[in-house]
């Protein structure tokens, strides 16, 4: 070998040896690390602050609603621009009485008139009635009137400024340069923006409610969270993180997760119009035979996070207020199976009867596929046969609508909220094929209801129907996994989990 | 073609089991959508309408210039697009710059240096670049050069801070932001164009008309470039042409590694929100580009080879 091929060698396996050490190099020191300043890995554009275009929780920076859920286990609503407000005995009437230290962040004062041109703009740009009229009481007070009984006021729409938009074509809504430039009444005032890339926001100190100690936050825009934008330091904060990063991060003691739990669920959906699924014991003994606990660990969730075999709202779930859901027990599952004529008559490890397998296929979309391939083992030791089919989340809707499937794993909304569309799983019209009478009267009280203690006790009579028939298995509830630097202080789990809506009350030590 | 392209694309997509407004239930999840607001944004969009004539008034539509609104972003579908294409143009721009000067180079040296270690090096090398995924070169990429190096910036088009640069530093800025996508777009077809060039080159330079050229006295330099070189790029041109929309294909996964705010992250957010319109219009502009890269070819193959004629 001459000296020139040896050197050449040498300087090749340098240059891999050098490659390999800087890919291998871990524990970047963190590059944001203003205590009053955070970057906040974000999904969106430089139209994020506009509710109806991306509808995110950072809206709420730099406008407000009437009024917002307390981010605890109290469950509880809090005055934010309503001072006080009385309502009808039929809960459709609500009078509200403005706070009088409310400014727009370029100084003017914030009337009932900004409510209800906020109102009546929405009406007049989405193209229907929506849920409120309003009717203006004199300048800091305001009369609501609702198609249906609420049981508080909504902690969801926010409200604009109509000195700077009234004059506006609102055929223009979703173009306003106003979106990209907003004036709100929030904790934050909007600072600048690169267009796609971010915008970043200060503190209001004209803000009537305490001053957050977090005085500048930017939204960095990205297509799908990045973990190497908070391993390489580039964010504080990463949003919306796939609970696969969590493995990533283990051991690093520099990022902390949170986790918010939704009030959607992933359940099973059982076709009862299938003759396997029409028996209420049958339902009862696959739930048994599913590991929900364990399961919630294999896909990483929260050590406390409530598993339940009931429909609740919120107040109920935020003061944990859930019946104990059935535990996993495969020897109970397999005599409730036998019970019911289910045996392996064969011995080919399927349960039969009447010469027909135990055998169906689920569907579902392709990232439950790892809570199906665990459901399929649970269910095989029990000599349940489950196939698992992937497929698109709208052909699953139309399995559904169409009731052409045998089991189908999706998000079922578990909450007051979706009355209207959870009973349509319960009524007549089934989409899963069980009509219970019972729970569509429930139903159809619940949704003419304003009383939020009546809501909660008619809830509370669905409980033992759902335990007696299980016509749904609820698996693990909806979890929104945030990653943040341990230095930042102010989150918990479950409630009080995202960064984003928690902003205010946060601080970094 | 292009009509044929989008009167395809359209049926294809409103056949295709679901609905876009199941986009609007997943928006609005956290406060779900009456079915009156459903069926209300289904007769603003014109989804109640047979597909007949959401066709014809689609196709109407048009004509005019107008490609209707987004469902999902409810502005219009040509602002959306105005907003995004420069960033893919440049995007793509540079990537097919990057391929031509190092794809054209290195086939070069690689002909003329034929058989010695500079020659199997970039054989190899280019084979080896070539076969491997643009995903998880660019992956690496951002681990070795942003994580670890924090060389280079991992994402995005422009820093936090860049209104508040210079000119100059908003230039530079904009240069370092663009070397990892456009690099990692540009490797593998500069890698195919090295050793295409280069067997098409070596052929070349065994006709008769190099060696006329070499026993005339002409300088090896101007042989392999004005002579060989000419000759053997007229079907690298053609693949120039055709490798145009098959970038744009490819900047669709390298705009969603880099956060990349161009043509393929709104078709891909298109797609995933089943926004008709927009699923639409991103696919006429890949037509679009299909037609231009084809036509641009042409143009370039009668530059370079005076024989071809389209005058009759």
């Amino acid at each position: 070998m001459t000296f020139r091929k040896l050197h050449n060698r040498v300087i090749l396996i340098i240059g891999l040896l050098f490659i390999f050490n800087i890919s291998c190099k871990r524990n970047i020191k963190l590059k944001t690390a203003a205590n009053d300043k955070l970057i906040i890995s974000y999904i969106g554009d430089e139209r994020i602050f506009h509710q109806d275009y991306w509808g995110m929780e950072s809206t709420y920076w730099i406008f407000l609603p009437l009024v917002k859920n307390v981010g605890d286990e109290r469950g509880e609503i809090q005055a934010v621009l309503a001072e006080s407000w009385t309502r009808s005995d039929d809960y459709r009437t609500w009078t509200v009485q403005l706070r009088k230290d409310i400014y727009w962040h370029d100084g003017v004062q914030m009337t009932a008139k900004d409510i209800k041109f906020s109102i009546d703009l929405r009406k007049k740009v989405t193209g229907f009635e929506g849920n409120y009229n309003c009717e203006l009481i004199d300048e800091f007070s305001f009369r609501l009137t609702t198609i249906k009984p609420i049981s508080n006021l909504d902690t969801w729409d926010v409200y604009y400024p109509k000195h700077l938009l009234e004059n506006l074509d609102p055929e223009n809504y979703y173009d306003w340069d106003f979106w990209v430039n907003p004036v709100g009444n929030g904790p934050y005032k909007f600072v600048r923006d690169v267009p796609k890339t971010m915008v970043e926001v200060e503190v209001n100190p004209n803000y009537f409610g305490k001053q957050p100690k977090i005085k500048s936050a930017i939204l960095k825009f990205s297509s799908t969270p990045s973990l190497q934008e908070l391993l390489s330091g580039n964010v504080d904060v990463l949003t919306y993180a796939p609970r696969d990063f969590l493995f990533k991060i283990e051991g690093d003691n520099r990022f902390k997760s949170y986790h918010w739990w939704g009030s959607w669920a992933q359940s099973i959906l059982w076709n009862h119009n299938n003759p396997l699924f029409k028996d209420a014991s049958v339902r009862k003994a696959l739930t048994l035979a599913i590991n929900r606990v364990e399961l919630s660990e294999v896909l990483n969730y929260p050590k406390n996070i409530p598993i339940t075999d009931v429909l609740s709202t919120r107040a109920q779930r935020s003061k944990y207020d859930l019946s104990k859901p059935l535990p996993f027990d495969p020897e109970k599952a397999t005599k409730l199976l036998n019970d019911s004529g289910w045996s392996d008559t064969n011995n080919d490890g399927i349960l039969d009867k009447n010469g027909i397998d135990f055998s169906f296929t689920v569907t579902l979309q392709g990232q439950d596929k790892l809570m199906a391939i665990y459901i399929q083992n649970n269910l095989k030791s029990i000599k349940i046969g489950m196939d698992i089919e992937t497929i698109e989340g709208n052909i699953i809707r139309q399995q559904l609508e169409k009731n052409d499937f045998d089991a189908i794993i999706t998000r079922f909304p578990n909450s007051e909220l979706g009355v209207e569309r959870i009973k349509t799983y319960f009524n007549k019209d089934s989409q899963i094929g069980y009509y219970n009478r019972e729970i569509d009267s429930l139903f159809n009280i619940i949704e003419n209801t304003g009383d939020k203690n009546e809501i909660d006790r008619l809830y509370k009579k669905l409980v033992p129907i759902f335990e007696r028939d299980i016509p749904i298995t609820f698996i693990v509830p909806q979890v929104q996994t945030h990653i943040v630097r341990s230095d930042i202080k102010g989150l918990s789990n479950l409630f009080n989990a995202d960064p984003v809506w928690s902003l205010e009350s946060l601080w970094i030590e | 073609m292009l009509l044929g392209i989008a009167s395809l694309v359209f049926f294809i997509i409103h056949i295709a089991p679901g609905d876009p407004l199941d986009m609007l239930i997943n928006q609005y999840q956290r406060n779900v959508p009456s079915p009156e607001t459903i069926e209300a944004f289904r007769i603003k969009y014109g989804l109640d309408q047979p597909i007949h004539i959401q066709y014809f008034k689609w196709l109407q539509n048009c004509l005019a210039g107008d490609l209707g609104e987004s469902f999902r972003y409810h502005r219009p579908v040509t602002t959306l697009i105005t907003e995004r294409i420069p960033f893919t143009i440049q995007l793509t721009f540079l990537a097919l710059l990057f391929d031509a000067l190092f794809g054209i180079l290195l086939g070069i040296i690689s002909a003329v240096k034929q058989y010695t270690l500079t020659d199997k090096i970039i054989s190899v090398g280019s084979l080896i670049i070539y076969s491997i995924p643009g995903f998880w070169l660019a992956l690496m990429l951002i681990l070795i050069f942003s994580v670890n190096l924090g060389w280079l910036p991992l994402s995005q088009t422009r820093s936090l801070d860049y209104d508040l640069l210079s000119g100059v530093d908003q230039f530079k800025d904009r240069l370092m932001h663009l070397i990892l996508p456009v690099f990692v777009l540009g490797i593998a077809s500069a890698a195919s164009t090295a050793r295409y060039l280069r067997s098409r080159l070596l052929e070349v330079l065994n006709e008769e008309f190099i060696l006329a050229a070499r026993a005339r006295g002409i300088k090896e330099k101007a042989v392999i470039f004005s002579h060989a070189l000419k000759n053997a790029l007229i079907p690298i041109i053609t693949i120039y042409g055709m490798s145009l929309p098959f970038l744009l294909g490819g900047s669709v996964l390298i705009e969603s590694i880099f956060s990349w705010p161009g043509m393929g992250s709104l078709a891909i957010e298109a797609v995933q929100n089943r926004d008709y319109p927009l699923i639409l219009a991103t696919t006429m502009m890949g037509a679009i580009l299909v037609v231009l890269g084809n036509l641009l070819a042409d143009i370039m193959y009668a530059i370079v080879d005076p024989r071809v004629s389209y005058d009759t």
